[in-house]
């Protein structure tokens, strides 16, 4: 029971930070489209998703790693977040600044360290799980 | 450095979790009630004794033009009942863009495409009129800022009750299509 839910978890996970990278990069190019922005910008957040995912895949092949439950819902419950700020960027109308772009990058920048935050969380947890487990 | 990792990888492991839990539940959260804020539909008043009278203002107005050669003041009355607060009746449900679209109706097309390049450009305005007219604009912007931050701004806005902070920007709002209309009206009298 346990293990199914917990291989359950660990899959959506990954399901879901695909999502939010995808989501996260549109925002942040079309970002960079309408302000003219440097790319530099995209890295920022860029390279903790794309290292989170990497080390995801990695999990994949360590057993230790994957069935640490805990870890694999608060990840979940991070990744959710960071695609409930980019649904609202694309999709929520009924803020008033998404009239103009279509998009509401206002709400997005505000929430941007918070998005950070999570990323950064979520890739430091990984690398102590992982380093936790090669140490035993 | 690896001894200390040893010891304390699960701890930190743990408080990184305990974190993003109540972090990332936070934005959830807050973020569902601001969504669900926003889309919030409320009567206005529906003794609203202002939007009447600014309805009896453009009546008046549209007559007083209706026969006149002046095409300036006749845009601006085509204007402000052609779009805007005329199509709105008292006791109507409004949501805090259509506030929005109302306040932004009004500083873009009334009073840039109306009264600016249409009255000013070709008529000589008072100046008490014009520093009138200044500070609807400065009401306008300060409705248009307030609205942009309580859209944008989730955490301060769940505090307050939304009836009162539509009814209150709404009435802002009447009270400058008001004032605009009875400036219109006291001008058309001078014409």
């Amino acid at each position: 029971m346990k293990k199914g839910i917990n291989s359950c978890l660990f899959y959506s996970k990954i399901i879901f930070l695909i999502i939010a990278f995808t989501l996260t990069l549109y925002i942040l190019f079309s970002l960079n489209d309408y302000y003219h922005r440097d790319v530099v910008n995209i890295l920022v957040i860029g390279i903790p998703l794309f290292l989170i995912l990497l080390f995801f895949v990695l999990s994949l092949f360590k057993d230790k790693v994957k069935d640490n439950i805990l870890f694999n819902l608060a990840s979940i419950l991070g990744i959710i977040a960071i695609i409930v700020i980019d649904y609202r960027t694309i999709f929520d109308s009924d803020m008033v600044l998404w009239i103009d772009a279509k998009m509401n990058f206002y709400y997005f920048i505000n929430n941007l360290d918070g998005i950070k935050i999570m990323c950064y969380l979520i890739l430091l947890g990984n690398v102590l799980l992982f380093l936790k487990k090669d140490e035993k | 450095m690896k001894a200390f990792l040893k010891e304390y990888t699960e701890i930190i492991m743990y408080t990184i979790c305990g974190i993003l839990i109540i972090l990332s539940s936070y934005t959830i959260i807050i973020n569902i009630n601001h969504a669900r804020y926003l889309n919030k539909e409320v009567f206005v008043s529906d003794k609203d004794h202002n939007l009447i009278k600014f309805k009896d203002n453009i009546i008046k107005l549209e007559n007083a033009f209706n026969n006149s050669s002046n095409n300036t003041y006749k845009r601006i009355v085509y204007l402000m009942k052609n779009d805007g607060l005329y199509k709105k009746i008292p006791g109507d449900k409004l949501r805090y863009k259509d506030l929005y679209f109302l306040n932004n109706y009004f500083l873009d097309t009334i009073i840039n495409d109306g009264y600016i390049s249409s009255i000013k450009v070709n008529n000589q305005v008072d100046k008490i009129v014009d520093k009138y007219i200044y500070n609807l604009i400065n009401n306008a912007n300060y409705i248009c800022r307030e609205l942009e931050n309580n859209s944008n701004y989730q955490y301060d806005v769940l505090n307050n009750d939304i009836r009162d902070a539509i009814n209150e920007q709404y009435q802002m709002i009447v009270n400058n299509y008001l004032q605009l209309s009875e400036i219109i009206l006291e001008m058309s009298d001078n014409i």
